[in-house]
């Protein structure tokens, strides 16, 4: 295992050292194997993190919160790296991307581009670009508020992760729901292949307090089939945004589903929105506000499946 | 741009510092080191407001690695800084006043120790009620923040009679409106090395917008002479105004003078907000009358100014307010009240518009509302309504005679004209346009010590060299001296050796501020070009031993009449051989108005803007898409730090418009870095930036080129206001303009009328 000490608060600082600079001194790690790191978090507790990109440390470092004296870097797990196509029970083909990937390389892979563009479409909108070539996709979806949470629920994407013992694998939307953030070592996420529909329409909308760059005070995404006679027959709705996590709608697609788009089911929608989705307010914009967005741009999106829109 | 009586119009000149800044090479003053070098950190208060009752700096004393920690007893001469008024103490001693008043500081040998002793520092606080407004300082039994209270300035216009007129309106505004707190966000945060010399001597290499000013303060406050004080000041990394005010400079200094060690002190971006000046936040109420011809007859105006804890410049800021109370526009009655408040804000002070963009969007707003409601053209409304050549100022006295009001009001009506697009958005979004214009005072006004001045010479080196007290911080100044020196004595950029920023090599040429730069360096070279060159000609004359008059200067040396393709003699061996040294100096004072009128201005820019808005119904967001700015300052000296600056101010006043506001809740900062407070990226700037420059001076006009720091910031606010209320019928009265606000507004909350929007 390598292992290598950074000054505690300028890890590529070149100033030359100096007396004081031990006292301040962190350890970082650099695990090969999943479990190894499991091993280091274990021995350090509180006193260590896990550490891929760094993007979200380094701002809460900025913000005041110190490193920890173990930063254990995930960037040496091979079985953390790659993207590949994969088949599961034969039948259902996944497409595997690993917790390492860059958000840059997600962004730009020509697979996920062709076949999960909802994915790649909220990448684009996640910070700056200097961020996503550092930045992770696992990291984007451990701490539970990344701008792709949303577009990854209506992709029903599935994740991996290590729970201390073995690889286990679910829903990203019920491992949300029952694990607290960063408790375990998301290894990779797994994007199921849409089958083609005649009618579908997904869509993907991330508003901050300016165009690029930006915190989300909201972010929806959506995916909707319909079949000939504009009959809902697959609808996944998400939001998310801010410090809020990310949470399916599912009222709202209880009431989409199996139901023709008419003016009188989006309002119904509109209203099971309302009744559902409960965001925070902060200095700048009321839960309210938030809310509000949400619902007008799922129905504006659904509004344009009905017949003659 | 179009091109009228100019005689710079040769070059498109790229700035002669552009290439080592766009490729990083350039060294600024932050990125300095200095051998044995210690670093410096300010403890601020961890208070808004408090009374302290002990300072414990044992500990961080104890800390292996620092080696000094001062409080307001190692102040060796006056506690007190401030270009006015020295009311800000360098180092509280028993009362703190804002988050961001230094109470200890430290120097150790890297900044993690700086850091650590910082958190060894023990102080001791009875904290006391937070004014965090401007009216809770105004309450009778509000506790006072300074020995003469909380006001800290009144100012005032009457003309006429306001109750009188307002009796003969038929057509009446009133409206309050609200601008917020607006950080510079220079890109360089405060910083610099200040470095020991010799017999207690010291040289500050940290960027201010007046060298000559800081030494002042600075000897004051160390208790030694200014000609012991060597300021380097540029370049800069951005300022606006905000580095016009000392920040980190009293610290360095006596951490170095009591270390006998240079000392480096950069500020965090955090440390940065909190303690630096901002843009006054103002309320503003304007009740505005028309008469029965659509004339406005009265004009009532009341500002309210936060300027936080401390004076700096917080009256003359008041006193432009009150000053441009009424932009172009002639009105026959006008009552005008301004105060500036005291309050346990963060200190408010100099920001690129002085004032200006605060009531500018209150008085346009008032005109449109009132064009509104007459059911007038808004470009009509304001035609009828504006200054004329021969009108005085708007305090009643006598300014440079300039039709730049009707100038920049009938090019945006044009560009109105040619660009209002009728096409149709995208469902669920709705376009608007919008226009404003405005006037802005350059220089400090009457009554201010405004002096400039310059030196002209052939330096040793055989390079003509030019040497002024400006800076350069972003602005293009170095371009500006170039292209005016080189155009005026015939010379080329080769010949020049530019000198500024340093106080042991320049004249004094007061403050780079109040866009005074360009006009200054003008006016300076005016005044010089003759003596000097008579000066270089007769001493070649005697070399050569030709006769005077068939000698002349141009690029790389004396030219004879007969012979044009080679120099005579060129410059180095001029000098070689001149016995007495040939130096032209030159010192004057910014024009004023020649009446007795506090703070009146003389020469004035006008600006028009048009905006284009884009409004999204299904968020309220408002994204501009265009912006253009029609502006009247004088020739163009260079182009593309022209367009510089006008674009320039412009993005920055998108921002101010739409989502600027160093947000305080209890005197302290919400935005306390840039991922919150937050500066418009490039996504939110239109692609395109028009900019159309009115070159022409009145007949007679001896004054040359305007300076255009400022202009091009202050009247684009409300121009994006207006296309708001054109695209959605809502008029916003408080900046920045949210996009829940507009959602609100647009009445689009409720399902029913929201599902037809669009169909």
């Amino acid at each position: 295992m390598d292992k290598t000490t950074g000054n505690g608060s300028r890890l590529s600082h070149s100033d030359p050292p100096t007396t004081g600079e031990e006292q301040t001194s962190i350890m970082v790690w650099k695990p090969k194997q999943v479990e190894e790191a499991w091993e280091l978090k274990k021995r350090f507790g509180d006193d260590a993190k896990y550490i891929s990109g760094g993007t979200l440390l380094q701002m809460q470092r900025e913000q005041g919160t110190p490193f920890p004296g173990h930063l254990i870097s995930l960037e040496n797990i091979q079985e953390m790296n790659g993207i590949s196509k994969l088949e599961d029970n034969c039948s259902d083909a996944y497409l595997r991307v690993g917790a390492l990937t860059s958000l840059a390389v997600c962004k730009k892979d020509p697979l996920i581009q062709e076949g999960w563009q909802l994915l790649a479409e909220s990448i684009s909108d996640i910070a700056s670009p200097a961020v996503r070539n550092r930045g992770t996709i696992g990291g984007n979806i451990v701490y539970g508020v990344g701008d792709s949470i949303p577009a990854l629920l209506v992709l029903d994407a599935k994740v991996s992760w290590f729970d201390g013992t073995k690889l286990q694998v679910d829903s990203l939307w019920s491992y949300l729901k029952n694990f607290a953030s960063n408790q375990h070592i998301i290894t990779s996420l797994l994007l199921p292949e849409k089958s083609v529909s005649i009618q579908e329409k997904s869509w993907f909308k991330k508003v901050g307090r300016r165009e690029s760059f930006i915190p989300s005070l909201i972010t929806i995404a959506g995916y909707c089939v319909c079949d000939y006679d504009q009959m809902v027959v697959d609808i996944k709705l998400a939001v998310g945004g801010g410090s809020h996590h990310p949470q399916r709608l599912k009222i709202c697609e209880d009431i989409l589903y199996g139901s023709k788009i008419t003016d009188h089911l989006l309002l119904e929608a509109y209203e099971a929105i309302n009744a559902e989705f409960h965001p925070i307010s902060d200095p700048f914009v009321s839960g309210e506000y938030r809310r509000t967005v949400a619902a007008n741009v799922i129905v504006s999106e659904l509004l344009t499946m009905q017949a003659n829109r | 741009m179009s091109q009228q009586a100019n005689k710079y119009t040769r070059n498109h000149r790229v700035r002669p510092d552009g290439a080592a800044k766009v490729t990083g090479e350039l060294k600024y003053l932050t990125d300095l080191k200095r051998e044995h070098m210690l670093y410096g950190k300010i403890v601020r208060s961890a208070y808004p407001h408090a009374n302290i009752l002990s300072i414990n700096t044992k500990d961080a004393e104890q800390l292996p690695g620092v080696e000094a920690v001062i409080t307001y007893k190692d102040v060796p001469g006056l506690n007190g800084f401030g270009i006015v008024m020295p009311d800000q103490p360098v180092l509280c001693q028993d009362k703190v006043r804002y988050v961001g008043d230094a109470v200890a500081a430290v120097a150790a040998k890297s900044p993690e120790i700086a850091e650590r002793a910082v958190k060894l520092i023990r102080v001791e606080y009875d904290p006391l009620p937070t004014l965090d407004s401007p009216e809770k300082a105004l309450e009778v039994d509000a506790p006072l923040l300074h020995q003469k209270g909380n006001i800290l300035h009144q100012a005032s216009y009457q003309k006429g009679d306001v109750e009188k007129g307002f009796e003969k309106c038929i057509d009446i505004v009133e409206q309050t409106y609200h601008v917020p707190r607006q950080m510079h966000t220079y890109m360089e945060t405060e910083g610099g090395v200040i470095v020991p010399e010799a017999n207690g001597a010291i040289t500050v290499l940290v960027g201010t917008q007046h060298g000559y000013k800081d030494r002042f303060q600075l000897s004051r406050i160390l208790n030694i002479p200014e000609e012991k004080i060597r300021i380097v000041s540029s370049p800069i990394g951005g300022s606006f105004g905000g580095k016009d005010e000392l920040n980190i400079q009293p610290y360095a200094a006596i951490l170095a003078l009591k270390t006998a060690r240079p000392v480096k002190i950069h500020q965090t971006r955090k440390e940065s907000v909190i303690s630096g000046i901002k843009r006054h936040p103002m309320k503003i109420t304007m009740k505005t009358g028309v008469d029965e011809h659509g004339k406005i007859i009265a004009h009532q105006v009341k500002i309210i100014a936060d300027t936080g804890a401390y004076s700096t410049l917080g009256p003359a800021v008041l006193d432009f307010a009150v000053e441009h109370a009424t932009g172009p526009y002639v009105i026959e009655n006008v009552n005008t009240e301004g105060v500036s408040v005291f309050t346990n804000n963060g200190v408010s002070g100099e920001f690129r518009g002085f004032g200006g963009n605060q009531v500018a969007f209150a008085l346009e707003g008032q005109i449109d509302r009132l064009a509104e409601k007459l059911q007038m053209d808004p470009i009509d409304f304001r035609r009828m309504n504006l200054r004329k050549r021969d009108d005085v100022g708007p305090l009643g006295h006598r300014i440079a005679k300039t039709n730049g009001a009707s100038e920049v009001l009938e090019g945006i009506a044009s560009l109105y004209q040619d660009k209002k697009t009728n096409q149709e958005p995208e469902r669920w979004k709705k376009r608007g346009t919008g226009i404003a214009i405005t006037m802005h005072g350059g220089g400090l006004g009457y009554g201010r010590l405004d002096p400039a001045g310059g030196r002209l010479s052939l330096n040793e080196d055989g390079k003509i060299e030019i040497a002024f007290g400006f800076e350069e911080f972003g602005q293009g100044i170095l371009a500006v001296i170039e292209m005016i020196v080189t155009e005026e004595l015939g010379v080329s950029a080769d010949d020049l050796s530019i000198v500024i920023g340093d106080t042991s090599l320049v004249p004094p040429s007061g403050s780079t501020t109040a866009s005074r730069g360009t006009s200054m360096v003008w006016h300076a070279v005016q005044r010089m070009k003759t003596h000097f060159t008579e000066e270089i000609i007769q001493s070649a004359a005697k070399q050569l031993n030709i006769s005077q008059k068939h000698l002349r200067m141009g690029k790389g040396g004396i030219y004879s009449d007969q012979y044009h393709s080679k120099p005579l003699l060129t410059y180095k061996q001029l000098v070689k051989h001149t016995s007495s040294a040939i130096v032209t100096n030159t010192s004057f004072d910014f024009p004023t108005t020649p009446d007795e009128v506090d703070g009146g201005h003389f020469l004035y820019t006008f600006s028009g803007v048009m905006a284009q808005v884009e409004i999204d119904l299904l968020t309220g967001k408002v994204k501009v898409i265009d912006l253009d700015q029609v502006i009247a300052a004088g020739p163009v000296v260079n182009k593309i730090g022209y367009r510089g600056q006008i674009e320039g101010g412009g993005v920055m006043s998108l921002g101010y418009t739409l989502m600027e506001e160093a947000f305080m809740q209890e005197g302290k900062y919400i935005t306390e870095n840039l991922d919150s407070y937050l500066i418009p990226s490039i996504q939110d700037v239109p692609f395109a930036l028009g900019v159309e420059a009115i070159e022409s001076l009145d007949d007679g006009d001896v004054y040359g080129p305007r300076g255009v720091g400022e202009i091009g910031s202050v009247a684009v606010a409300p121009a994006i206001t207006k296309a708001v209320h054109n695209a959605i019928g809502y008029w916003a009265n408080k900046l920045p303009i949210s996009s829940e606000e507009i959602l609100n507004a647009s009445g689009k909350r409720s399902v029913t009328s929201w599902m037809k929007v669009g169909q």
